[in-house]
């Protein structure tokens, strides 16, 4: 053995170093997108699943009965047309004609009533049942194209709630022998090919779909990227046309590079910390009042998302939205909560823990900022910071005194207040409960009328907003970035992402 | 006796292999986290918990629970994963190769660095030629290797755009898209065994070329360069190879960091994953095959020993 | 493993009843490494790190944890050595600040693998066949663990936080201590002093605390400032995965991960911690090498 054969190993890899960089990268096929997510979905059965990663694939493959259009306004779907009995007890939906599945089956009310009832199973464990007419909801077919729900109580907003691909229709054939969806076999414009765990997917066109002309893609290749600095390296590299997510603080210089095309959308969301009514002294209004105003909400929002967001000093909603109400007391002013917090008894301030969530790391940044404003009004904090399972037992069973989070894909006003915020609503993980606030959501529900619902919610609102079971810090941004080949794609508010309209120029 | 020693140890580690189940299997009972729940997400209620768990078995006795898993486990049958419901088998034979090949890169790569450094800096122990390569392979064992992949994407291919920063490509499909993928991953991985190696390639190096045979070669007149060849290289090897086979375990440890960095589809990235997601099946399936690598490398490296060095005494 | 390789020349100086000869012997070890130039360097960072973790509030010129956010992402600086980070935190600040955190973790760690590692790795080396197999598979059984997944599911069951991170690193490494010293006892036990003082009626206990553990200390002293390296590294990958210390109080390893995000608007938020732990590491390894070197004399020329 010489030394010459030691190094050959070297040679060799040199050798293929120069040898790739000088051949270019892989050949572009035509008419397929290459997209990178950010994070790895959970699960591909649309009635179980729950997180935006699984939903940003789902959104392209399933579909509901009604939906939101890019302006977030209610649109027909599979259901072309709906009404509501006079007792406001039941919802007719006259179905869309010639839709088939990928499949090839055409869907018909068996489909609608199948789905909607194994949404409704618990042995489905969906956690949509409230979003199909609740627990006691009955789904019937009429006709072959006619289906009905009918709730013990009059429900206004079911079409509404009835907007969102979790509620989506699938043929029986996805389920298999274990009650699982694995692929789902949906009505959408692309289908699930090449599965690679939770890693990598082929979306390739559904020749059958109703939507004439449409997809324009023949196939969109997703993988997952996690690391926010490889996934824009994918994209400035050419390895990927599009990238689903950009992180806040890089915005600015993809901007500034004329090979990118950014999309920043305000979001129909709010971050927030929820403060937990059942320990004390958070169980004191004047205690969370105090923390509402020690927050100043600029720095937060530029430690969280860099700026690109709107702070919120009232209520959840911003003034973009048709929904928004005029009533924001909470401007920064620690004075004012030193003196909520002398008031409540707590002159030398007291002791919380904040609960941010390290798999979303914005809510650990928010955090640091949170307890650095907190302790200048005397309120001590210690973070702790469980991953994603781990917080969501501990946030379920009360046992936190302040979690950080958000809420998304919020189309409608009820998004906002019913689910999180009504007595032992399932999602009302603070503890809250107001009889006043109660009867104001329940009505809210019963009623279609914009101005007569925008009046409730109005009252509502402020109940809430000066009860403060939630301290709202701002709404944030989407963002997208793609190669400037890459045209058609709408960035919409609610976080649907869709490639039906998305095609490669040139 | 020969057939017996290895009939003997492949039991030994069959037993280690179940143990390493288990004790996964126990630590998943005992982690905070319900998986039903993170499946079902922030928002579902205690009721549709409580009818995921049963419909995933996660109600039963743990050592039921486990009992299950194995008794279907030796039969190749891993179950579904709890997230998405795909067959757990398939995810990981998916795995393994992509996993395979940057450990076995990754090797080359590090050896190719540690042979000539190790043995060099062992015959010219205390002068620049020692210590240069040293402090330079230093540098891999002491870089945390998340932050040197990333450094390196940066470099190769934000700034200079000859290589690939992440995904991967089979073999099957291009040669040449398979090593631009690969070696950045593997770069990354195989410097930090590199200096691992090298040290101890240089300290076996140095043991035999002071052991009594080497000096009497020496002794005999035999040429220096025969000396080391012939006497010092040969017997060196004996510990170099358990080196690595020591190696290879910790390879496969760096590799879970490195695949997350470079969004490699190997089985590092798939356990952490199931970790987190409190995906049982998918983890114990994982686990169990990073075992059965693991404890099959350490077994052929004894029964290699025990070709090299026929002066091993068996128990 | 259950091979035993005929001790090829492992033979150490057996530690004398009386402490005189040891004694020179430690001496001699000192004296080499005192002229060993990379373990001196090592040594020399680690004083570094070591004073700043004793005195880092003290000495800091900032609040490690004061936000500013009118001076957020501002470059090195003569008035910010290394510059802020994205809550205008004095990153200087916050690297002496952290070494405590980095010097705690290893100790810490280092402590737990050591006292049960070489524990259990005596106990095996010296007992029977059975406790011997017993023991040791249990250690093929952690070893066979990729050792961070292992730190990750233990990390998982104990909860997050940078004490628990400790405890996982350290059972991580207790298998590399227990194999170090069953196989540095194996190669004495059946020295003569060994059989001598067995035949003097000294109890089990008594043998391996004053015949067996003098001597193979060398080999984990060793072990010992190496690991420390590796529980540095182990808690910045701890952090990179997020489990490591939380936040505010900074350590190196979550600096650094954090950092990462901001590569490209500001690069030294990960350069400089980083640069610490690459260093600190280095000094470790340095000194071990040295120290390797030192107290084996037949690696002298």
């Amino acid at each position: 053995m010489n030394k010459l054969k030691l190094m050959l190993p070297i040679v060799l890899l040199i050798a293929a170093i120069v040898g790739i960089s000088l051949t270019t990268s892989a050949q572009m096929s035509e008419n397929v997108l290459r997209s990178a997510h950010d994070a790895e979905w959970t699960g591909l059965d649309p009635h179980v699943a729950s997180t935006v990663s699984s939903f940003h694939v789902l959104a392209n493959v399933v579909e509901s009965l009604t939906t939101n259009s890019d302006n977030i306004e209610l649109t027909p779907l599979l259901a072309t047309d709906w009404s509501q009995s006079e007792d406001g007890l039941t919802w007719t939906f006259n179905l869309r004609e010639g839709v088939t599945f990928s499949n090839g089956e055409e869907m018909t009310s068996e489909h609608v009533v199948f789905s909607m009832s194994r949404i409704l199973d618990p042995n489905t464990g969906s956690g949509r049942v409230a979003a199909v007419g609740g627990p006691d909801a009955v789904w019937e077919a009429i006709d072959s194209h006619t289906v009905t729900v009918t709730t013990p109580a009059p429900n206004a907003i079911l079409p509404v709630l009835l907007a969102g691909r979790s509620q989506a229709v699938v043929h029986p054939d996805s389920v298999d022998e274990n009650g699982v969806i694995v692929i789902p076999i949906g009505t959408g414009p692309f289908i699930v090919e090449d599965l690679d765990g939770t890693i990598s997917m082929r979306l390739v066109k559904n020749e059958n779909y109703w939507q004439e002309g449409l997809p324009l893609l023949d196939a969109v290749e997703i993988s997952v990227i996690q690391e926010d600095a490889a996934r824009e390296a994918a994209l400035l590299g050419g390895e990927v046309d599009f990238i689903n997510a950009v992180a806040p603080q890089a915005v600015q210089a993809l901007q500034d590079n004329p090979d990118v095309n950014v999309l920043v959308s305000p979001a129909l969301a709010y971050k927030y910390i929820g403060l937990n009514l059942m320990r004390e002294p958070l169980n004191d209004a004047r205690v969370r009042q105090a923390i509402a105003y020690a927050i100043n909400r600029d720095d937060l929002c530029a430690a969280g998302d860099f700026g690109l967001c709107t702070p919120l000093y009232g209520g959840p909603i911003d003034t973009g939205n048709p929904w928004h109400f005029d009533y924001a007391p909470y401007s920064y002013d620690p004075d004012k909560a030193r003196a909520l917090l002398a008031e409540a008894g707590l002159a030398d301030g007291f002791e919380m823990e904040l609960m941010p969530t390290s798999t979303y790391q914005d809510t650990v940044r928010q955090a640091q900022v949170l307890q650095a404003q907190l302790a200048a009004v005397g309120i001590r904090t210690t973070i702790n910071a469980p991953e994603w399972a781990e917080w969501l037992e501990l946030e379920g069973n009360f046992r936190y005194d302040g979690y950080i989070c958000s809420w998304n894909g919020l189309t409608d006003v009820e998004n906002y207040f019913y689910l999180q915020h009504r007595t032992d609503e399932v999602f009302n993980f603070t503890g809250y409960s107001n009889s006043d606030f109660d009867a104001l959501v329940d009505q809210g529900r019963q009623v279609s009328d914009f101005d007569e619902r925008y009046a409730i919610y109005e009252q509502a609102n402020r109940i809430l907003v000066d009860a403060v079971p939630y301290v709202y810090f701002y709404n944030p941004a989407f963002t997208r970035a793609m190669n400037p080949r890459v045209q058609g794609y709408v960035l919409r508010s609610d976080n649907n992402n869709l490639y039906m309209n998305t095609y490669l120029d040139g | 006796m020969n057939y017996q020693y290895v009939l003997q140890r492949l039991l030994l580690a069959m037993i280690v292999v179940l143990g390493v189940t288990f004790v996964v299997f126990m630590i998943m009972q005992i982690v905070p986290g319900d998986p039903a729940r993170v499946i079902l997400g922030p928002y579902a209620s205690d009721e549709s918990v409580a009818g995921l768990r049963e419909r995933l078995g996660l109600d039963r006795p743990f050592l039921e629970q486990y009992l299950t898993w194995l008794s279907k486990a030796v039969r190749g049958d891993f179950g579904q994963s709890l997230l998405g419901g795909q067959e757990v088998a398939p995810q990981l034979w998916g795995r393994v190769g992509p996993s395979l090949e940057l450990a076995l890169v990754s090797l080359a790569i590090g050896l190719a660095i540690a042979f000539p450094i190790g043995i060099v800096s062992a015959l010219k122990q205390g002068t620049l030629l020692d210590i240069v390569p040293t402090v330079f392979s230093q540098i891999g064992v002491s870089i945390p290797s998340f932050w040197m992949g990333i450094l390196l994407i940066l470099i190769f291919s934000l700034n200079l755009e000859l290589l690939p920063p992440t995904g991967y490509t089979p073999i099957s499909e291009s040669v040449g898209d398979w090593l631009a993928h690969i070696i950045l991953p593997a770069f990354t991985a195989g410097f930090v065994s590199a200096s691992i190696q090298t040290r101890f390639i240089r300290s076996a190096m140095l043991d035999v070329l002071n052991a009594n045979y080497v000096m009497t070669a020496r002794a005999k007149g035999l040429a220096e360069r025969a000396v080391i060849l012939r006497h010092a290289f040969r017997n060196a090897m004996i510990n170099i190879v358990t080196i690595i086979g020591l190696q290879i375990t910790a390879l496969f440890s760096g590799l879970v960091l490195v695949e997350i960095v470079f969004s490699w589809p190997g089985l590092g990235r798939l356990a952490l994953n199931a970790v987190e997601e409190r995906d049982y099946p998918l983890l114990q399936g994982t686990v169990l095959v990073f075992a059965v690598i693991v404890t099959l490398v350490n077994l052929l490296i004894d029964l290699l020993y025990f070709f090299l060095d026929p002066r091993i005494e068996y128990v | 493993m259950s091979m035993k390789a005929k001790p090829a020349s492992k033979l150490k100086a057996p530690a004398d009843e009386s402490l005189g000869p040891a004694n020179t012997l430690w001496r001699d070890a000192f004296r080499r490494l005192l002229r060993h130039r990379l373990a001196m360097f090592g040594a020399a960072v680690l004083v570094i790190v070591i004073v700043m973790g004793i005195f880092g509030p003290a000495i800091s010129p900032y609040d490690p944890n004061g936000m500013d956010f009118a001076d957020r992402f501002a470059g090195p600086s003569l008035e910010h050595w290394m510059g802020t980070d994205d809550f205008g935190r004095d990153i200087f600040s916050r690297i002496i600040v952290g070494a405590r955190v980095s010097l705690q973790v290893g100790l810490v760690a280092v402590s737990v693998a050591t006292i049960f590692g070489t524990a259990l790795g005596l106990i095996a080396g010296y007992s029977t066949r059975l406790t011997d197999e017993v023991i040791m598979r249990a250690m093929d059984v952690l070893y066979a663990f990729p050792a961070i997944l292992l730190a990750i599911a233990i990390m998982a069951a104990l909860g997050k936080g940078i004490g628990n991170a400790m405890i996982a690193i350290g059972i991580v490494y207790i298998p590399i201590f227990a194999r170090i010293a069953r196989g540095a006892v194996l190669g004495i036990r059946n020295e003569e002093f060994i059989i001598a003082a067995k035949a003097l009626g000294a109890g089990d206990l008594r043998i391996l605390l004053a015949h067996v553990l003098p001597n193979v200390l060398s080999p984990i002293i060793v072990e010992i400032t190496l690991s420390l390296a590796f529980a540095i590294l182990a808690e910045a990958a701890l952090s990179f995965l997020g489990l490591g210390t939380q936040p505010p109080d900074p350590s190196w390893g979550r600096m650094l991960s954090e950092g990462r995000a901001f590569y490209r608007q500001s690069g030294w938020m990960a350069f400089f911690p980083g640069f610490a732990i690459t260093l600190t590491v280095m000094g470790f390894n340095y000194l071990g090498d040295g120290l390797r070197d030192a107290l084996d004399p037949k690696l002298r020329r």
